[in-house]
Protein backbone atom coordinates (compact mmCIF):
# COMPACT_ATOMS: atom_id res chain seq x y z
CA UNK A 1 0.00 0.00 0.00
CA UNK A 2 3.00 2.45 0.79
CA UNK A 3 4.33 1.92 -2.39
CA UNK A 4 1.18 2.90 -4.70
CA UNK A 5 1.02 5.31 -1.92
CA UNK A 6 4.34 7.02 -2.62
CA UNK A 7 3.73 6.21 -6.14
CA UNK A 8 0.60 8.41 -6.43
CA UNK A 9 2.40 11.69 -4.17
CA UNK A 10 5.10 11.71 -6.92
CA UNK A 11 2.80 11.92 -9.45
CA UNK A 12 1.19 14.60 -7.69
CA UNK A 13 -2.32 12.54 -8.11
CA UNK A 14 -2.89 13.29 -4.49
CA UNK A 15 -1.05 15.54 -1.86
CA UNK A 16 0.69 14.54 1.34
CA UNK A 17 -1.76 17.17 3.31
CA UNK A 18 -4.97 15.13 1.28
CA UNK A 19 -3.33 12.51 2.08
CA UNK A 20 -3.22 13.35 5.73
CA UNK A 21 -6.71 15.10 6.02
CA UNK A 22 -8.61 11.71 4.34
CA UNK A 23 -7.08 9.98 7.58
CA UNK A 24 -7.66 12.64 10.11
CA UNK A 25 -11.76 12.64 8.55
CA UNK A 26 -12.09 8.81 9.22
CA UNK A 27 -10.17 9.28 12.47
CA UNK A 28 -12.89 11.71 13.69
CA UNK A 29 -15.84 9.11 12.72
CA UNK A 30 -14.22 6.45 14.61
CA UNK A 31 -16.27 4.39 16.71
CA UNK A 32 -14.01 1.75 17.86
CA UNK A 33 -12.06 3.98 20.68
CA UNK A 34 -8.35 3.51 18.42
CA UNK A 35 -6.57 6.65 19.25
CA UNK A 36 -6.09 8.12 22.73
CA UNK A 37 -4.29 11.40 21.40
CA UNK A 38 -4.99 12.79 17.88
CA UNK A 39 -2.90 15.22 16.51
CA UNK A 40 -4.59 17.25 13.84
CA UNK A 41 -2.75 20.52 13.73
CA UNK A 42 0.90 18.81 13.80
CA UNK A 43 0.46 16.46 11.23
CA UNK A 44 -1.02 18.72 8.76
CA UNK A 45 2.08 20.75 9.48
CA UNK A 46 4.28 17.49 8.43
CA UNK A 47 2.09 16.88 5.86
CA UNK A 48 2.78 20.21 4.37
CA UNK A 49 6.59 19.69 5.23
CA UNK A 50 6.38 16.56 2.66
CA UNK A 51 4.46 17.75 0.28
CA UNK A 52 7.86 20.49 0.11
CA UNK A 53 10.32 17.28 -0.04
CA UNK A 54 8.00 15.92 -2.75
CA UNK A 55 8.25 18.72 -4.96
CA UNK A 56 11.53 18.93 -4.40
CA UNK A 57 12.33 15.33 -5.42
CA UNK A 58 13.35 14.81 -2.05
CA UNK A 59 10.64 12.49 -0.66
CA UNK A 60 11.61 8.67 -0.12
CA UNK A 61 9.17 6.08 0.50
CA UNK A 62 7.61 6.89 3.75
CA UNK A 63 7.57 10.63 3.05
CA UNK A 64 4.23 11.79 3.76
CA UNK A 65 2.87 8.58 5.00
CA UNK A 66 0.31 9.10 7.61
CA UNK A 67 1.44 6.67 10.36
CA UNK A 68 -0.22 5.74 13.81
CA UNK A 69 1.82 5.08 16.58
CA UNK A 70 1.26 3.11 20.10
CA UNK A 71 0.69 4.95 23.21
CA UNK A 72 3.68 3.50 24.92
CA UNK A 73 6.27 5.19 22.66
CA UNK A 74 7.32 8.72 23.52
CA UNK A 75 6.66 11.23 21.54
CA UNK A 76 8.36 14.72 21.86
CA UNK A 77 5.63 17.38 22.97
CA UNK A 78 2.55 15.08 22.62
CA UNK A 79 0.99 12.80 25.57
CA UNK A 80 2.20 9.68 26.37
CA UNK A 81 -0.16 7.58 28.53
CA UNK A 82 0.94 4.15 28.04
CA UNK A 83 -2.85 3.92 28.42
CA UNK A 84 -2.50 4.13 32.49
CA UNK A 85 -3.72 6.88 34.63
CA UNK A 86 -0.95 7.25 36.21
CA UNK A 87 1.14 8.72 33.13
CA UNK A 88 -2.51 10.61 31.81
CA UNK A 89 -0.74 14.27 31.70
CA UNK A 90 2.56 12.86 30.70
CA UNK A 91 4.16 14.89 28.07
CA UNK A 92 7.99 13.77 27.08
CA UNK A 93 10.39 15.88 26.37
CA UNK A 94 11.89 13.55 23.45
CA UNK A 95 10.72 11.67 20.65
CA UNK A 96 11.54 7.70 21.17
CA UNK A 97 14.16 6.77 18.77
CA UNK A 98 11.52 4.07 16.11
CA UNK A 99 9.33 7.63 16.19
CA UNK A 100 12.19 10.24 15.43
CA UNK A 101 13.40 7.75 12.80
CA UNK A 102 9.81 7.35 11.41
CA UNK A 103 9.73 11.26 11.66
CA UNK A 104 13.45 11.92 9.64
CA UNK A 105 11.87 9.55 6.89
CA UNK A 106 8.96 12.21 6.32
CA UNK A 107 6.10 9.78 7.72
CA UNK A 108 3.18 11.85 8.89
CA UNK A 109 2.01 11.08 13.00
CA UNK A 110 -1.73 11.17 13.31
CA UNK A 111 -1.63 10.21 16.76
CA UNK A 112 -1.19 8.18 19.66
CA UNK A 113 -3.24 4.81 19.73
CA UNK A 114 -4.87 3.07 22.51
CA UNK A 115 -3.32 0.03 24.03
CA UNK A 116 -3.64 -2.65 27.02
CA UNK A 117 -2.45 -0.16 30.20
CA UNK A 118 1.35 -0.41 29.90
CA UNK A 119 0.94 -3.34 27.30
CA UNK A 120 -0.32 -5.91 29.79
CA UNK A 121 -3.18 -7.64 28.23
CA UNK A 122 -4.06 -9.89 25.45
CA UNK A 123 -7.20 -7.84 24.22
CA UNK A 124 -7.27 -4.80 24.81
CA UNK A 125 -9.61 -4.56 27.66
CA UNK A 126 -7.46 -3.24 30.01
CA UNK A 127 -6.62 0.12 28.33
CA UNK A 128 -7.71 3.59 31.53
CA UNK A 129 -9.24 4.71 28.25
CA UNK A 130 -11.90 2.05 27.83
CA UNK A 131 -11.25 -0.88 25.42
CA UNK A 132 -11.05 -1.41 22.18
CA UNK A 133 -13.29 -2.72 19.58
CA UNK A 134 -12.68 -4.99 16.40
CA UNK A 135 -13.25 -2.60 13.26
CA UNK A 136 -14.23 -6.43 11.81
CA UNK A 137 -17.10 -6.83 14.11
CA UNK A 138 -17.14 -4.42 17.11
CA UNK A 139 -18.56 -7.50 19.54
CA UNK A 140 -15.19 -9.15 19.14
CA UNK A 141 -11.80 -7.56 21.12
CA UNK A 142 -9.04 -6.57 18.41
CA UNK A 143 -6.01 -8.69 20.67
CA UNK A 144 -4.02 -6.81 22.80
CA UNK A 145 -1.68 -5.19 23.49
CA UNK A 146 -1.21 -3.62 20.51
CA UNK A 147 -4.70 -3.35 19.61
CA UNK A 148 -5.26 -0.11 18.42
CA UNK A 149 -2.68 0.01 16.41
CA UNK A 150 -4.11 -2.99 14.77
CA UNK A 151 -7.46 -1.85 14.84
CA UNK A 152 -6.20 2.05 13.01
CA UNK A 153 -4.22 -0.35 10.54
CA UNK A 154 -7.26 -3.14 9.80
CA UNK A 155 -10.10 0.07 10.35
CA UNK A 156 -8.08 2.07 7.70
CA UNK A 157 -7.47 4.93 10.08
CA UNK A 158 -3.60 4.61 9.48
CA UNK A 159 -1.72 3.42 7.01
CA UNK A 160 0.68 1.92 9.21
CA UNK A 161 1.06 1.71 13.12
CA UNK A 162 3.86 1.13 15.11
CA UNK A 163 2.97 -1.82 18.12
CA UNK A 164 5.63 -3.58 20.87
CA UNK A 165 5.63 -7.20 21.56
CA UNK A 166 6.30 -8.42 25.19
CA UNK A 167 4.35 -12.17 24.93
CA UNK A 168 2.66 -11.58 21.34
CA UNK A 169 1.37 -7.88 21.24
CA UNK A 170 1.93 -7.21 17.65
CA UNK A 171 0.89 -11.16 16.23
CA UNK A 172 -2.13 -11.41 18.07
CA UNK A 173 -3.71 -8.35 17.72
CA UNK A 174 -2.45 -8.63 13.85
CA UNK A 175 -4.15 -11.98 13.53
CA UNK A 176 -7.33 -10.94 15.31
CA UNK A 177 -7.63 -8.06 12.68
CA UNK A 178 -6.61 -9.28 9.64
CA UNK A 179 -3.29 -7.15 9.39
CA UNK A 180 0.70 -8.12 9.10
CA UNK A 181 2.58 -7.88 12.32
CA UNK A 182 5.91 -8.56 12.62
CA UNK A 183 8.19 -8.51 15.86
CA UNK A 184 11.87 -8.36 14.89
CA UNK A 185 14.80 -10.21 16.67
CA UNK A 186 15.16 -8.79 19.99
CA UNK A 187 17.79 -5.64 19.61
CA UNK A 188 16.64 -5.59 16.11
CA UNK A 189 14.93 -2.39 16.72
CA UNK A 190 15.51 0.41 19.15
CA UNK A 191 13.73 0.22 22.99
CA UNK A 192 14.87 3.70 23.52
CA UNK A 193 11.87 6.23 24.74
CA UNK A 194 9.73 2.58 24.78
CA UNK A 195 7.78 3.15 28.11
CA UNK A 196 9.82 -0.30 29.37
CA UNK A 197 7.43 -3.85 30.66
CA UNK A 198 9.40 -6.32 30.38
CA UNK A 199 13.16 -5.72 29.11
CA UNK A 200 14.27 -8.79 28.15
CA UNK A 201 11.54 -9.67 26.32
CA UNK A 202 10.21 -6.38 24.71
CA UNK A 203 10.50 -5.42 20.71
CA UNK A 204 8.76 -2.60 18.54
CA UNK A 205 7.61 -3.54 15.25
CA UNK A 206 5.38 -2.69 12.28
CA UNK A 207 1.64 -3.12 12.12
CA UNK A 208 0.58 -3.17 8.72
CA UNK A 209 -1.81 -4.14 5.64
CA UNK A 210 1.38 -5.44 3.50
CA UNK A 211 4.06 -7.23 3.75
CA UNK A 212 5.71 -5.08 1.51
CA UNK A 213 4.70 -2.31 3.70
CA UNK A 214 5.79 -4.19 7.32
CA UNK A 215 9.67 -4.50 5.52
CA UNK A 216 9.69 -0.12 4.35
CA UNK A 217 8.65 0.19 8.14
CA UNK A 218 11.14 -2.21 9.21
CA UNK A 219 13.96 -0.54 7.19
CA UNK A 220 13.10 2.95 8.84
CA UNK A 221 13.02 1.82 12.69
CA UNK A 222 16.20 -0.55 12.78
CA UNK A 223 19.64 -0.43 13.15
CA UNK A 224 21.63 0.47 16.66
CA UNK A 225 20.74 3.04 18.34
CA UNK A 226 23.68 4.46 21.20
CA UNK A 227 20.63 5.66 23.70
CA UNK A 228 19.94 1.38 23.82
CA UNK A 229 23.08 -0.54 24.69
CA UNK A 230 20.85 -4.08 23.80
CA UNK A 231 20.27 -2.70 20.26
CA UNK A 232 22.35 -4.76 17.74
CA UNK A 233 25.05 -3.20 16.07
CA UNK A 234 23.73 -4.63 12.92
CA UNK A 235 23.07 -2.03 10.24
CA UNK A 236 19.55 -2.00 8.65
CA UNK A 237 18.86 -3.22 5.71
CA UNK A 238 16.70 -2.83 2.52
CA UNK A 239 13.93 -4.85 3.28
CA UNK A 240 12.20 -4.78 0.66
CA UNK A 241 15.02 -6.05 -1.64
CA UNK A 242 16.04 -8.69 0.81
CA UNK A 243 13.08 -10.32 0.67
CA UNK A 244 12.74 -10.06 -2.79
CA UNK A 245 16.38 -12.55 -2.63
CA UNK A 246 14.99 -14.60 0.25
CA UNK A 247 12.07 -15.39 -2.05
CA UNK A 248 13.90 -17.36 -4.61
CA UNK A 249 15.53 -19.63 -1.97
CA UNK A 250 13.67 -23.08 -1.06
CA UNK A 251 13.17 -23.44 2.52
CA UNK A 252 13.08 -26.10 4.44
CA UNK A 253 9.89 -25.10 7.32
CA UNK A 254 9.70 -26.80 10.81
CA UNK A 255 5.80 -27.66 11.75
CA UNK A 256 6.45 -27.83 15.33
CA UNK A 257 4.15 -30.85 17.09
CA UNK A 258 3.63 -29.01 20.29
CA UNK A 259 1.80 -25.75 18.07
CA UNK A 260 -0.66 -28.39 16.14
CA UNK A 261 -2.84 -29.38 19.04
CA UNK A 262 -6.24 -30.51 20.05
CA UNK A 263 -7.80 -27.23 21.45
CA UNK A 264 -7.03 -25.98 18.13
CA UNK A 265 -10.28 -23.95 16.29
CA UNK A 266 -10.74 -26.35 13.46
CA UNK A 267 -10.27 -23.42 10.28
CA UNK A 268 -7.83 -21.97 11.97
CA UNK A 269 -6.02 -25.90 11.68
CA UNK A 270 -8.09 -26.44 8.29
CA UNK A 271 -6.46 -22.62 6.21
CA UNK A 272 -3.16 -23.88 7.86
CA UNK A 273 -3.22 -27.26 6.11
CA UNK A 274 -4.16 -25.22 3.21
CA UNK A 275 -1.40 -23.17 3.49
CA UNK A 276 1.19 -25.75 3.81
CA UNK A 277 -0.35 -27.11 0.55
CA UNK A 278 0.54 -23.43 -1.28
CA UNK A 279 4.14 -23.86 0.51
CA UNK A 280 4.96 -27.96 -1.20
CA UNK A 281 3.69 -25.97 -4.43
CA UNK A 282 6.09 -23.43 -4.29
CA UNK A 283 8.96 -25.98 -4.01
CA UNK A 284 9.59 -25.47 -0.19
CA UNK A 285 9.78 -28.89 2.01
CA UNK A 286 7.91 -29.25 5.13
CA UNK A 287 9.51 -30.78 8.51
CA UNK A 288 8.04 -32.34 11.17
CA UNK A 289 9.62 -30.96 14.14
CA UNK A 290 9.72 -30.92 18.11
CA UNK A 291 10.22 -27.90 20.68
CA UNK A 292 9.55 -29.69 23.99
CA UNK A 293 9.98 -27.36 26.34
CA UNK A 294 6.84 -25.31 24.25
CA UNK A 295 4.23 -26.26 27.24
CA UNK A 296 6.29 -24.52 29.76
CA UNK A 297 6.17 -20.84 27.90
CA UNK A 298 3.06 -19.57 29.76
CA UNK A 299 4.36 -20.21 33.18
CA UNK A 300 8.47 -19.13 32.14
CA UNK A 301 6.68 -15.84 30.77
CA UNK A 302 4.71 -14.97 33.73
CA UNK A 303 7.54 -15.19 36.11
CA UNK A 304 9.75 -13.40 33.41
CA UNK A 305 7.63 -10.69 32.45
CA UNK A 306 5.99 -9.65 36.22
CA UNK A 307 9.44 -9.81 37.55
CA UNK A 308 10.62 -7.31 35.08
CA UNK A 309 7.71 -5.50 35.39
CA UNK A 310 7.93 -4.84 39.14
CA UNK A 311 11.19 -3.81 38.72
CA UNK A 312 10.13 -1.48 35.59
CA UNK A 313 7.10 0.35 37.02
CA UNK A 314 8.42 0.82 40.51
CA UNK A 315 9.68 4.13 38.31
CA UNK A 316 6.17 5.78 38.58
CA UNK A 317 6.28 7.28 42.09
CA UNK A 318 4.60 10.66 41.50
CA UNK A 319 8.24 11.93 41.56
CA UNK A 320 10.10 11.91 38.23
CA UNK A 321 6.54 11.97 35.36
CA UNK A 322 3.30 11.72 35.79
CA UNK A 323 0.41 12.15 38.31
CA UNK A 324 1.51 12.74 42.11
CA UNK A 325 -1.41 12.14 44.81
CA UNK A 326 -1.37 13.01 48.57
CA UNK A 327 2.20 13.46 49.88
CA UNK A 328 0.49 15.75 52.66
CA UNK A 329 1.44 13.03 55.36
CA UNK A 330 4.93 10.98 54.37
CA UNK A 331 6.68 10.01 50.97
CA UNK A 332 5.88 6.53 51.37
CA UNK A 333 1.73 7.80 51.35
CA UNK A 334 2.26 9.81 48.12
CA UNK A 335 3.60 6.83 46.41
CA UNK A 336 0.94 4.53 47.52
CA UNK A 337 -1.71 7.24 46.24
CA UNK A 338 -0.12 8.00 43.07
CA UNK A 339 0.03 4.28 43.10
CA UNK A 340 -3.32 3.57 43.36
CA UNK A 341 -3.77 5.29 39.75
CA UNK A 342 -2.89 1.42 38.31
CA UNK A 343 -5.36 -0.32 36.94
CA UNK A 344 -6.11 -3.94 38.03
CA UNK A 345 -4.01 -6.21 35.76
CA UNK A 346 -1.33 -3.94 36.32
CA UNK A 347 -1.21 -4.01 39.84
CA UNK A 348 -1.44 -7.72 39.57
CA UNK A 349 1.16 -8.35 37.58
CA UNK A 350 3.47 -5.61 40.09
CA UNK A 351 2.81 -8.24 43.17
CA UNK A 352 3.10 -11.39 41.14
CA UNK A 353 6.92 -10.10 39.93
CA UNK A 354 7.56 -8.70 43.50
CA UNK A 355 6.45 -11.74 45.02
CA UNK A 356 8.76 -14.34 42.56
CA UNK A 357 11.80 -11.65 43.00
CA UNK A 358 11.61 -11.83 46.67
CA UNK A 359 13.73 -13.24 49.40
CA UNK A 360 13.10 -16.93 49.84
CA UNK A 361 10.91 -17.20 46.24
CA UNK A 362 13.84 -15.89 43.81
CA UNK A 363 15.44 -19.35 43.08
CA UNK A 364 12.51 -21.08 42.89
CA UNK A 365 10.47 -18.91 40.65
CA UNK A 366 13.01 -16.40 39.31
CA UNK A 367 16.02 -18.38 38.47
CA UNK A 368 14.28 -21.48 37.67
CA UNK A 369 12.11 -19.25 35.16
CA UNK A 370 15.42 -18.26 33.61
CA UNK A 371 16.81 -21.97 33.18
CA UNK A 372 13.46 -23.38 31.63
CA UNK A 373 13.60 -19.85 29.44
CA UNK A 374 17.73 -21.27 28.17
CA UNK A 375 15.93 -24.59 27.48
CA UNK A 376 13.38 -23.23 25.85
CA UNK A 377 15.70 -20.98 23.19
CA UNK A 378 17.70 -24.25 23.14
CA UNK A 379 14.77 -25.93 21.43
CA UNK A 380 14.77 -23.57 18.70
CA UNK A 381 18.42 -23.58 18.31
CA UNK A 382 18.17 -27.23 17.34
CA UNK A 383 15.36 -26.80 15.18
CA UNK A 384 16.91 -24.26 12.96
CA UNK A 385 19.70 -27.09 12.25
CA UNK A 386 16.87 -28.31 10.71
CA UNK A 387 14.90 -26.33 9.16
CA UNK A 388 15.15 -22.60 8.23
CA UNK A 389 11.70 -21.00 9.70
CA UNK A 390 8.81 -22.95 11.55
CA UNK A 391 5.09 -22.64 10.85
CA UNK A 392 2.48 -21.97 13.75
CA UNK A 393 -0.78 -20.56 14.24
CA UNK A 394 -0.67 -17.25 16.22
CA UNK A 395 -2.95 -18.57 18.46
CA UNK A 396 -5.49 -21.38 19.11
CA UNK A 397 -8.94 -19.47 18.13
CA UNK A 398 -9.61 -16.03 16.35
CA UNK A 399 -10.91 -13.19 18.28
CA UNK A 400 -13.40 -13.39 21.26
CA UNK A 401 -15.95 -11.50 22.13
CA UNK A 402 -15.34 -8.28 24.59
CA UNK A 403 -15.50 -9.39 28.28
CA UNK A 404 -15.24 -13.21 27.61
CA UNK A 405 -12.23 -13.65 29.10
CA UNK A 406 -11.94 -10.76 31.72
CA UNK A 407 -12.76 -12.55 34.97
CA UNK A 408 -9.99 -14.83 34.74
CA UNK A 409 -6.50 -13.75 34.29
CA UNK A 410 -5.00 -17.19 33.43
CA UNK A 411 -7.52 -18.35 30.46
CA UNK A 412 -6.28 -15.07 29.16
CA UNK A 413 -2.68 -15.61 29.74
CA UNK A 414 -2.71 -19.13 28.13
CA UNK A 415 -4.06 -17.40 24.91
CA UNK A 416 -0.53 -16.38 24.24
CA UNK A 417 0.73 -19.94 24.25
CA UNK A 418 1.75 -19.95 20.49
CA UNK A 419 3.48 -16.50 20.63
CA UNK A 420 5.19 -16.39 23.73
CA UNK A 421 8.44 -18.74 22.96
CA UNK A 422 9.23 -16.53 20.29
CA UNK A 423 10.32 -13.60 23.00
CA UNK A 424 11.74 -15.93 25.12
CA UNK A 425 14.51 -16.87 23.11
CA UNK A 426 14.51 -13.51 21.11
CA UNK A 427 13.79 -14.27 17.67
CA UNK A 428 11.65 -12.41 14.81
CA UNK A 429 8.42 -13.80 14.13
CA UNK A 430 5.80 -12.19 11.92
CA UNK A 431 2.03 -12.73 11.97
CA UNK A 432 0.43 -12.99 8.42
CA UNK A 433 -3.40 -13.15 7.98
CA UNK A 434 -4.65 -16.54 6.01
CA UNK A 435 -8.19 -16.85 6.07
CA UNK A 436 -11.74 -16.09 7.63
CA UNK A 437 -13.42 -18.21 9.76
CA UNK A 438 -17.01 -19.05 9.70
CA UNK A 439 -18.33 -15.40 11.74
CA UNK A 440 -15.99 -13.80 9.00
CA UNK A 441 -13.30 -13.22 12.00
CA UNK A 442 -9.61 -13.38 10.69
CA UNK A 443 -7.14 -16.04 10.82
CA UNK A 444 -3.68 -15.71 11.25
CA UNK A 445 -0.56 -17.55 11.21
CA UNK A 446 2.85 -17.05 12.29
CA UNK A 447 6.42 -17.98 10.63
CA UNK A 448 9.41 -17.82 13.38
CA UNK A 449 13.26 -18.01 11.93
CA UNK A 450 16.50 -17.94 13.72
CA UNK A 451 18.34 -14.47 15.19
CA UNK A 452 18.13 -11.71 11.87
CA UNK A 453 15.93 -13.26 9.30
CA UNK A 454 13.56 -11.01 9.32
CA UNK A 455 14.07 -11.15 5.39
CA UNK A 456 12.82 -14.63 5.03
CA UNK A 457 9.68 -14.24 6.88
CA UNK A 458 8.88 -11.29 5.44
CA UNK A 459 9.54 -13.32 1.82
CA UNK A 460 7.12 -15.94 2.83
CA UNK A 461 4.57 -13.49 4.11
CA UNK A 462 4.89 -12.43 1.21
CA UNK A 463 4.37 -15.51 -0.82
CA UNK A 464 1.22 -16.31 1.24
CA UNK A 465 -0.30 -12.88 -0.30
CA UNK A 466 0.82 -13.91 -3.28
CA UNK A 467 -0.04 -17.58 -2.99
CA UNK A 468 -2.79 -18.08 -0.62
CA UNK A 469 -4.69 -15.09 0.65
CA UNK A 470 -4.41 -11.34 1.26
CA UNK A 471 -7.26 -9.50 3.09
CA UNK A 472 -9.23 -6.55 1.58
CA UNK A 473 -8.08 -2.53 2.56
CA UNK A 474 -10.69 -0.42 3.66
CA UNK A 475 -9.28 2.70 4.01
CA UNK A 476 -11.75 4.29 1.64
CA UNK A 477 -10.22 4.96 -1.13
CA UNK B 1 -6.43 -15.72 57.39
CA UNK B 2 -4.47 -17.51 54.46
CA UNK B 3 -0.97 -17.38 54.39
CA UNK B 4 -1.82 -16.23 50.34
CA UNK B 5 -3.57 -13.74 51.69
CA UNK B 6 -0.54 -12.56 54.42
CA UNK B 7 1.73 -12.75 51.04
CA UNK B 8 -0.42 -10.67 48.89
CA UNK B 9 -0.80 -8.46 51.70
CA UNK B 10 3.00 -7.92 52.50
CA UNK B 11 4.13 -7.79 48.78
CA UNK B 12 1.68 -5.17 48.12
CA UNK B 13 3.01 -3.50 50.67
CA UNK B 14 6.64 -3.65 49.63
CA UNK B 15 5.49 -2.50 46.28
CA UNK B 16 4.19 0.34 48.26
CA UNK B 17 0.67 -0.61 46.64
CA UNK B 18 -2.48 0.16 48.70
CA UNK B 19 -5.18 -2.58 47.84
CA UNK B 20 -8.75 -2.66 49.58
CA UNK B 21 -9.81 -5.54 51.37
CA UNK B 22 -11.99 -6.89 47.91
CA UNK B 23 -8.78 -6.50 45.97
CA UNK B 24 -6.75 -8.22 48.82
CA UNK B 25 -9.10 -11.05 48.27
CA UNK B 26 -9.59 -11.04 44.48
CA UNK B 27 -5.83 -10.87 43.59
CA UNK B 28 -5.15 -13.67 46.61
CA UNK B 29 -7.79 -16.07 44.51
CA UNK B 30 -5.98 -15.00 41.14
CA UNK B 31 -2.47 -15.39 42.20
CA UNK B 32 -2.92 -18.72 44.08
CA UNK B 33 -4.29 -19.94 40.49
CA UNK B 34 -1.59 -18.66 39.16
CA UNK B 35 0.97 -19.75 41.08
CA UNK B 36 -0.44 -22.85 40.78
CA UNK B 37 -0.03 -23.27 37.18
CA UNK B 38 3.68 -22.07 37.66
CA UNK B 39 3.98 -24.95 39.85
CA UNK B 40 4.30 -27.07 36.46
CA UNK B 41 8.38 -25.77 35.94
CA UNK B 42 9.12 -27.59 38.84
CA UNK B 43 9.21 -30.87 36.55
CA UNK B 44 11.75 -29.94 34.26
CA UNK B 45 15.11 -31.07 35.24
CA UNK B 46 17.50 -27.71 34.94
CA UNK B 47 20.52 -29.52 36.64
CA UNK B 48 23.50 -27.10 34.89
CA UNK B 49 21.76 -25.04 33.15
CA UNK B 50 22.56 -21.93 32.91
CA UNK B 51 19.65 -19.01 33.33
CA UNK B 52 19.03 -17.01 30.51
CA UNK B 53 18.42 -13.48 31.90
CA UNK B 54 18.34 -11.48 28.46
CA UNK B 55 18.46 -13.18 24.62
CA UNK B 56 21.06 -10.39 23.37
CA UNK B 57 23.01 -12.13 20.17
CA UNK B 58 26.05 -10.69 18.36
CA UNK B 59 25.32 -10.19 14.72
CA UNK B 60 25.79 -14.30 14.24
CA UNK B 61 23.09 -15.05 16.81
CA UNK B 62 25.44 -15.92 19.59
CA UNK B 63 24.75 -14.77 22.92
CA UNK B 64 26.45 -11.75 24.24
CA UNK B 65 27.64 -11.69 28.25
CA UNK B 66 27.81 -8.04 27.69
CA UNK B 67 25.56 -5.06 26.16
CA UNK B 68 26.24 -2.31 23.80
CA UNK B 69 28.00 0.32 25.54
CA UNK B 70 29.01 3.59 23.73
CA UNK B 71 32.43 5.63 24.80
CA UNK B 72 31.77 7.70 27.69
CA UNK B 73 31.98 11.15 26.08
CA UNK B 74 29.78 13.91 26.79
CA UNK B 75 27.51 14.14 23.87
CA UNK B 76 26.98 17.70 21.17
CA UNK B 77 24.13 19.77 23.34
CA UNK B 78 22.15 19.38 20.38
CA UNK B 79 21.68 15.56 21.40
CA UNK B 80 21.04 16.38 24.60
CA UNK B 81 17.96 16.95 26.81
CA UNK B 82 18.50 20.10 29.46
CA UNK B 83 18.05 18.80 33.08
CA UNK B 84 15.23 21.85 33.02
CA UNK B 85 13.15 20.14 30.56
CA UNK B 86 13.25 16.76 32.07
CA UNK B 87 12.52 18.41 35.57
CA UNK B 88 9.78 20.43 33.80
CA UNK B 89 7.75 17.01 33.35
CA UNK B 90 7.51 16.12 36.83
CA UNK B 91 5.11 17.03 39.81
CA UNK B 92 6.90 19.30 41.68
CA UNK B 93 10.55 20.65 41.32
CA UNK B 94 12.68 23.14 42.52
CA UNK B 95 15.30 24.58 40.71
CA UNK B 96 16.41 21.40 38.37
CA UNK B 97 15.86 19.45 40.99
CA UNK B 98 13.06 16.75 41.98
CA UNK B 99 10.72 17.77 45.16
CA UNK B 100 9.23 15.22 47.29
CA UNK B 101 7.60 15.22 50.39
CA UNK B 102 9.95 15.77 53.46
CA UNK B 103 11.77 12.23 54.85
CA UNK B 104 13.04 13.21 57.65
CA UNK B 105 10.21 14.79 60.74
CA UNK B 106 11.02 17.72 61.86
CA UNK B 107 11.81 18.33 65.55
Amino acid sequence: MILQLHEKLKTKKISAVELTQHYLKRVKTDSNNVYITVCDREAVAAAEKADQALAQGKAGLLTGIPVGIKDIFCTAGVKTTCASKILGDYVPPYDATCVARLKRNGAVLLGKLNMDEFAMGGSNENSAFGPVKNPIDPRYVPGGSSGGSAAAVAGGLAVAALGTDTGGSIRLPASYTGTVGLKPTYGRVSRNGLVAFGSSLDQAGPMTTTVSDAAIVLESISGHDPFDSTSSVLPSENFLASMVTESSRKLKIGLPKEYFVDGLQREVAEQIDSLKNKLLAAGHQLIPITLPHTEYSVAIYYIVAVSEASSNLSRFDGVRFGTRIGGDRSLVEMYKSTRSLFGPEVKRRIILGAFALSSGYYDAYYKKACQVRALVKRDFEDAFKKVDAILAPVAPTTAFKLGEKTADPLTMYLNDIFTIPANLAGIPAISVPIGRDQNKLPIGAQFIGPHFSEARLLALGKLVEEKHYREEVRHGF
Amino acid sequence: MDRIEEIVKKTADLARLELTSDEVAMFSKQLSGILSYIEKLKSVDTTGVDPLVTPLVDENGNLLTTTYLRSDELLPESSRIAAATVVETSADHIYNNFKVPQVIAQK
